[in-house]
């Protein structure tokens, strides 16, 4: 079965099963419990950053269009949820 | 051992108003405040710290996710005195889509125990039942080796979220209770968000 190294705080080395990945375990040495690295977050982040360009991508120029041909209020509305998304993201990290 | 373990009953109050975010408060049976806890809103992998009050000064527990995607996800337990894990709680994924289960797990990640919802049918009922027959209150079991450790009990309460958590005589011999305890906050934090 794959193994993941652990450090610990105290310096102390371990491997603990893969199932832990981004969890935590009790190191050996000093009886502590210390961070598994790893886990699905870069993935995560990945597709989330994805989606966000491609929204960007689909919001910028609707908004554009919007203004340019005097759809304000529509324009504002693309505009205000584009930095709702943006929020929503800030706050989750 | 920390004295707030030694009461055999809880009780936990979760409010449900809260614009953003969330917090629940557990009590021991003579009403004295034990445990708070506050959650941020918009978290992506729960991260719950449990304090013994709400000036927050002083932590206690701390049950961290082990990924950001709650399906099948796993917690870990860790007691914040002694930096030390106690075991962790794994959602079973398809199974909860019917009926609210989860394992708990040593320090190795082998099954230890079960924590369950009651029945099968009410969960049935609970879940596509709609309207009033949601509001039906759930209790759940923690059974260690086939043997009941825990009780938790949902109080009928539409507006109010309150669960009891009763450790069964000889539980302490089978698990502990910080776990106990740590069951009981993800019933309230991951299943209560589920509705």
């Amino acid at each position: 079965m794959a193994e993941l190294e652990v450090i610990c705080d105290c310096d102390h080395r371990f491997n603990v099963p893969e199932s832990l990945r981004g969890g935590m375990s009790n190191c050996p040495s000093c009886g502590k419990a210390a961070a598994v690295p790893g886990g699905p977050e870069k993935l995560f982040w990945l597709v989330l950053a994805f989606w966000i360009l491609l929204a960007m991508v689909v919001l910028v120029p609707s908004a554009v269009y919007l203004f340019y041909n005097g759809y304000t209020l529509a324009g504002w509305g693309v505009v205000v949820f584009g930095c709702l998304l943006v929020i929503a993201v800030v706050l989750s990290m | 051992m920390s004295d707030y373990l030694d009461h055999d009953q809880y009780y936990i109050r979760k409010k449900v108003l809260k614009l953003l975010g969330g917090s629940f408060h557990i009590y021991d049976p003579e009403d004295n405040l034990i445990l708070f806890s506050s959650q941020k809103a918009f978290k992506l992998k729960e991260d719950i710290r449990v304090f013994s009050d709400e000036s927050m000064s002083s932590e206690r527990l701390v049950v961290k996710a082990r990924s950001i995607i709650d399906f099948g996800a796993a917690y870990d337990v860790v007691d914040s005195e002694s930096g030390e894990k106690l075991g962790a709680f794994r959602r079973k994924g398809l199974k909860s889509i019917f009926k609210d289960t989860w394992e708990l797990l040593d320090n190795d990640d082998n099954p230890v125990g079960k924590l369950q919802e009651d029945s099968g049918c009410l969960a049935l009922v609970r879940r596509f039942g709609g309207g009033l027959l949601s509001l039906i209150p759930q209790s759940f079991f923690l059974e260690i080796d086939g043997k009941r450790a825990v009780t938790y009990s949902q109080r009928f309460n539409p507006v109010i979220f309150k669960m009891d958590v009763n450790l069964e005589k000889g539980a302490r011999e089978l698990l502990d209770p910080r776990l106990a305890l740590a069951g009981a906050i993800l019933l309230v934090v991951v299943e209560g968000r589920q509705g």
